[in-house]
Formats: C-alpha cells, sequence, structure tokens
C-alpha cells in the first residue's frame, strides 16, 4: 500500500497545488500518488522498459517537487506533470541512444494481450507482438510520445494540444506523421 | 519469421501490444523510491511575480540591494507604477505618430532561417549559406524586420530557462537583447513554452511576441534597441500570437480563457481598449484553440486567421476536426469563410499587396499542400508543399516558403509562376529543443 500523510481538511486539488507550491510535501504527495500507476503506463509505453520507465517517472516526479512553485497557474498541474513525464521519457531514450547500448526487453508480452482470443497460431501471435514492439522502438522520441498520449493514455487532440502549447492542427499533423511512420516500421520489420 | 501481412496502427493488437501496464508492485517501488529521494530534493524558493513583468537576465542581479523600510518600499512602488504609466504613455504617443512603411511588392533579398541552433542566411536560389550567429546558445525563429535592416530572433542559453528576444543587424553585427521571457521550466532542454512567435512593429522599433508562461500567455511588448520591455493587456483574458495593425497602433492577437471568451481580439498597442472581433459561438472540442494566427490585411481593414469548425472528416485517419481560413471585416465583423472545405486549413498568411491568402491545407491523406488564393475568393489554386508548417511570401509575392516540417524535409520554397519547388536543406541532423527551419524573406526596397 501507497503510504500517504493524511489531511481530512484540503481536498480540492487547486488547494493542494498551492500547499505544495509552499512546501508541503503532505500535499505534493496527495497530488502524485494516486498518479503514479498512469505515469508508470505512459513512461512504460514509450520507453518500453521497466527500470527505465520507474526511472523516469521518479524523474519526472522529483522535478516537478523541485519546479512547483514556478507554476502559476494550478488548474494545470495535471497537464504540467505530464508534460515533465514526457520529457523525461525523451531524455531517458536520448540518453539510451547515446550510451548505444542494445537492450533485450524480457516483458515483450503485454498483460492485455490474451493468446487464447484471437485465433492465430501461438507463435504467430508471439511473433506478431515481437514485430511489433521492434517497429515501435524504431521511432523517435516525439513520434512515440504522441502516439502514447492519443492511443494507450487515451489524450484527445485538444488535450495534447494544450500539453504541448501547440495548435491542434499541428498535433494531428504529428499524430498523422506519427501513424505513418509507425506503419512503415511494421513493414520494414515485417520483410 | 516472415510475416504475409504486417499488422497496421488501427489493429487494436499494435496497441494492446504497446501499452505496459504497471502492477501494484512496481508503482509501490516507484513511490517508496520517490519518497526518499523528496527528502533530499530541496524545492526551489517561491517566486514572487513583479509588475512590470521583467523577469532578471543570467548573470544579472535579480533584485535592487535592499535599503529598507516601508516607506522606502512604498515611494519605490509609487515610483514604478508612475515610470510604466509614462512609458505606456509615450509608447502610445510615439507609435501612434510613426507613419506605416509602404506595404506592396519589394524585391526579394536573403532567406534566413535557424538550423543546429544557429541563425543562417541564404541567396534566394538556396545557395551562399552564411552562418550569422554561433556559439552554443540555440537560437532559434530569425524574423526580418519589414524594412529588411535587421532580424529578430529567440536565443536560449545552453542550460538556462530565460530565452531571450534578441535584435542583430541585417549582416549578423550588433546582437542586443530586446527583451526575455522565461520558460516554464528546462527539462531536457526541451521547455514547455512553445510559443516563439516574433511580430516586427511596421517602423521596426517595436517587437510584439507571446510572453508568460504556460496557461497563463500574454502579449509582449519589447523596444527592438533593447531599452525595454513588459506584458500588455488583460492578464486574465490570455493573449498568444500578436499581430500588429499596419499603422502600429494596434495589436490582434487569440485570447480568451473561458469558452464565451475565445475568440480573435484588437487592443492599443499600449494594451488598452481590448475588443473582440469574432462572434463568441460553441466550438465544439476546439478548446482556447479554436482560433489562429490572426493577421492584419496591409490596408488594415480586416483580419485573416483560421478557426476550427468542428466537422469530422469521413476519410481521415486520425481525429479531425475541418479548420477554414476566415477574413474578418474588422469595424463591422462581418466573416467571411475562404475555404469550405472539409479539410485542415491552416497558417493563413496574407501577400505582401493584400491580393491574395496563401494556406496550408491537408485532408487526412498525403499529399498536403499550400493553397493560394485571391483575398476574394477568387483565383483558386494549389502549390505543391509537402508536410505541414507555417507559411511566409517572397516579398514580390512570386512565391510561398515554409518552414522545415522536420530537420530531414528541409525548406520549401515553391514557385507560383513556375510551380517549381525549391528545397534548402537544413545541415543539422537533429532538431534543437525548439525545433528547426523557421525562415524569413528580407524585404528590400521595391
Amino acid at each position: 500500500m501507497i503510504a500517504i500523510s493524511t489531511r481530512p481538511v484540503v481536498r480540492d486539488e487547486t488547494s493542494l497545488v498551492a500547499l505544495a507550491q509552499v512546501g508541503d510535501r503532505a500535499a505534493f504527495e496527495m497530488l502524485v500518488a494516486p498518479r503514479i500507476g498512469r505515469l508508470l503506463r505512459l513512461t512504460g509505453s514509450i520507453l518500453a522498459n521497466e527500470a527505465d520507465a520507474s526511472d523516469a517517472v521518479q524523474e519526472a516526479c522529483l522535478r516537478a517537487w523541485r519546479e512547483l512553485p514556478r507554476l502559476r497557474d494550478a488548474d494545470r498541474f495535471e497537464a504540467w506533470l505530464w508534460q515533465i513525464a514526457v520529457n523525461a521519457c525523451r531524455t531517458a531514450l536520448r540518453s539510451r541512444r547515446r550510451s548505444q547500448v542494445r537492450e533485450i526487453a524480457i516483458d515483450e508480452m503485454p498483460p492485455t494481450f490474451d493468446l487464447r482470443q484471437s485465433g492465430r497460431p501461438f507463435d504467430d501471435q508471439l511473433s506478431q507482438a515481437d514485430l511489433v514492439g521492434r517497429a515501435f522502438r524504431r521511432l523517435d522520441p516525439d513520434k512515440r510520445s504522441i502516439l502514447v498520449l492519443h492511443h494507450i493514455d487515451d489524450r484527445s487532440v485538444t488535450d495534447i494540444a494544450e500539453l504541448y502549447a501547440i495548435p491542434t492542427g499541428t498535433v494531428k499533423w504529428r499524430l498523422y506523421s506519427a501513424r505513418k511512420a509507425l506503419q512503415r516500421a511494421l513493414e520494414v520489420e515485417a520483410r | 519469421m516472415k510475416n504475409e501481412r504486417p499488422p497496421r496502427p488501427d489493429d487494436p493488437m499494435v496497441w494492446s501490444t504497446i501499452r505496459k501496464e504497471p502492477d501494484d508492485t512496481a508503482v509501490e517501488a516507484v513511490w517508496a523510491s520517490l519518497s526518499d529521494r523528496l527528502e533530499t530534493t530541496p524545492q526551489l524558493a517561491p517566486r514572487i511575480i513583479t509588475w512590470p513583468w521583467s523577469p532578471a537576465l543570467p548573470g544579472v542581479s535579480r533584485r535592487s540591494p535592499r535599503i529598507g523600510g516601508r516607506a522606502v518600499t512604498t515611494f519605490a512602488t509609487v515610483a514604478l507604477v508612475a515610470l510604466v504609466v509614462l512609458i505606456a504613455a509615450v509608447a502610445v504617443v510615439t507609435i501612434g505618430r510613426r507613419v506605416p512603411p509602404p506595404f506592396g511588392l519589394a524585391a526579394p533579398g536573403l532567406i534566413a532561417f535557424d538550423d543546429g541552433g544557429d541563425v543562417v542566411v541564404v541567396d534566394q536560389d538556396g545557395t551562399r549559406r552564411r552562418e550569422l550567429t554561433s556559439g552554443p546558445a540555440v537560437d532559434v525563429r530569425p524574423t526580418w524586420s519589414l524594412d529588411g535592416r535587421m532580424i529578430a530572433y529567440w536565443s536560449v542559453p545552453r542550460g538556462e530557462t530565460v530565452a531571450r528576444l534578441m535584435v542583430m543587424d541585417a549582416d549578423g553585427s550588433h546582437p542586443r537583447i530586446a527583451g526575455t521571457k522565461e520558460l516554464g521550466f528546462d527539462v531536457s532542454g526541451r521547455p514547455v513554452v512553445d510559443w516563439f512567435d516574433i511580430a516586427w512593429s511596421p517602423d521596426g522599433r517595436f517587437l510584439a511576441f507571446t510572453g508568460g508562461v504556460i496557461g497563463r500567455p500574454q502579449v509582449g511588448i519589447a523596444r527592438a534597441d533593447g531599452s525595454g520591455s513588459s506584458l500588455i493587456g488583460d492578464p486574465d483574458l490570455l493573449g498568444q500570437t500578436p499581430a500588429w495593425s499596419p499603422d502600429g497602433t494596434k495589436l490582434a492577437f487569440r485570447g480568451g480563457r473561458a469558452d464565451r471568451e475565445r475568440g480573435v481580439y484588437v487592443m492599443a498597442a499600449d494594451g488598452t481598449d481590448i475588443v473582440r472581433v469574432t462572434t463568441p459561438e460553441q466550438l465544439g472540442d476546439g478548446g482556447t484553440f479554436s482560433y489562429f494566427l490572426p493577421t492584419w490585411s496591409p490596408d488594415g481593414t480586416r483580419l485573416l486567421y483560421s478557426k476550427m469548425v468542428g466537422e469530422q472528416h469521413p476519410a481521415a485517419a486520425v481525429p479531425f476536426s475541418a479548420y477554414r481560413i476566415i477574413v474578418v471585416d474588422v469595424v463591422s465583423g462581418i466573416e467571411t469563410p475562404l475555404s469550405d472545405d472539409q479539410a485542415y486549413n491552416d497558417y493563413p498568411v496574407w501577400s505582401p499587396d493584400g491580393s491574395r491568402v496563401a494556406y496550408m491545407q491537408w485532408k487526412g491523406t498525403d499529399p498536403s499542400y499550400s493553397v493560394v488564393i485571391g483575398a476574394d475568393g477568387s483565383n483558386r489554386t494549389t502549390l505543391p508543399i509537402p508536410g505541414w508548417n507555417s507559411l511566409h511570401w517572397s516579398p514580390d509575392g512570386q512565391a510561398v516558403i515554409a518552414d522545415a516540417t522536420d530537420v530531414s524535409a528541409g525548406i520549401v520554397v515553391s514557385s507560383l509562376a513556375g510551380r517549381t519547388m525549391l528545397t534548402i536543406p537544413l545541415t543539422s541532423t537533429v532538431p534543437t529543443a525548439f525545433g528547426a527551419g523557421a525562415a524569413s524573406w528580407q524585404r528590400l526596397a521595391p
């Protein structure tokens, strides 16, 4: 169980952000703790590596704690935290590229992928899942991020636009480009 | 193993494969480690927002030496307010008296753009590349003044969280700081604030830009000679992508925090007399981003912008809300659509003489292209422009230039006359944290 300091008085998020901004760690914990699971899903989907995803979430939360006094609009805490998490993923992917270490993930099979349901031979399904994983890792950090935000984190185009402070049209174009890149990567990996 | 048919992005299996659901153990492990690290991670001190907004530059003391005493503080506050009022009054008077330079067609000069964090220029055929800035700072979004004598650009010194609005002469000499903008935060070199627009006043003495931080954008004004900058307008209304009227007395911008407020606004150049020129209406999920990029016609009578109209495109591969290009009469408020297509229509820009409009169009499938249309909706034609990004006219109105969609695409110059396309490649292989390949075309005397 996650241990959270009990603060029975303050419940609304804006007040919690205000308290956290002046150094109330318990308020910050109340803000962040319920989001750890979703943040892990986000970073895990982008990074495809559990350890890196864990590190990215920790880095994002620490940076949020450190930088929170600079956040002027408390209503934007969630979008702000997500932006930090996505940026932490970008950093992780770039560091990984620089280190030039090829990582072999051992957890390629997603827990939501039900082998019994598809009707295809077991080996074929494993191969397809592996193919998808390899294709996804061909994408650059920005393409991975926008695909995960939209297709896995279920963020609307408008949400993503506000997250990145860019026009919705640009988000749609980037989403379209990322899907095309993923399609190309799937075709390359299938050869 | 060879697969007969690769999965497609619309196959649910693809996303269920990519989706990584954490289990409770992973969540608790992160939390346990995080709790320990929070103990040793200092929090930044709460910041006091001063007015006028003027973040300190790196290496420059943020505060004056403390003299002490309530009376001194009160006196300083009163003096500061008086100074602001005086500066605003002087600005209004001086801006109002300036005669705007002639608009219309002009000879094309150099093309400036950012590449690898430096500002470079090339001749109009893409040759003779020269770097005007260099060094570790990331310099982006070069924008020529209307007289073609100066270039403004944003510069972010490495590792710092304050972006500098710089102005330099056309040959890259005499760089000076015109204004600053504090970025939301510096995360792995990629700040949250993404609006790095620059709008030169017609007389070349002022620069307007989107200031503020994420969630609180506000129009900023800076003197090109570096003598001061400030945020203007109503801080509660919000304001982005300001554009000068041709006579330099007004600014159009997109603003509005709540649904009922969103739209295109016009205000005096000192931030007063704010008026909405678009009609409020329900715009689906467009939110804050329902209106984009207002720009003035060269004669100052109309505003051009893109507007989300909410229809869903049936053939789109992604969620698709159509945008229209709209011209609105500033006095009457009557809107005239230039595009009624079921498509993304965005990045509209007036031709130098105001006779035509160019904008990007994309229908959810390849290819995208630029549409050039008469300002009255006549003589529609298309130009090949791969990708999707901001457009600019050549000063002679003979070509449209598109910012690079990514570093591999380069900057595209599409000519109206021969329908030819020139690509100016970028030398950098990765974009900076602020993108790459934003272009601007120098305007020379006709």
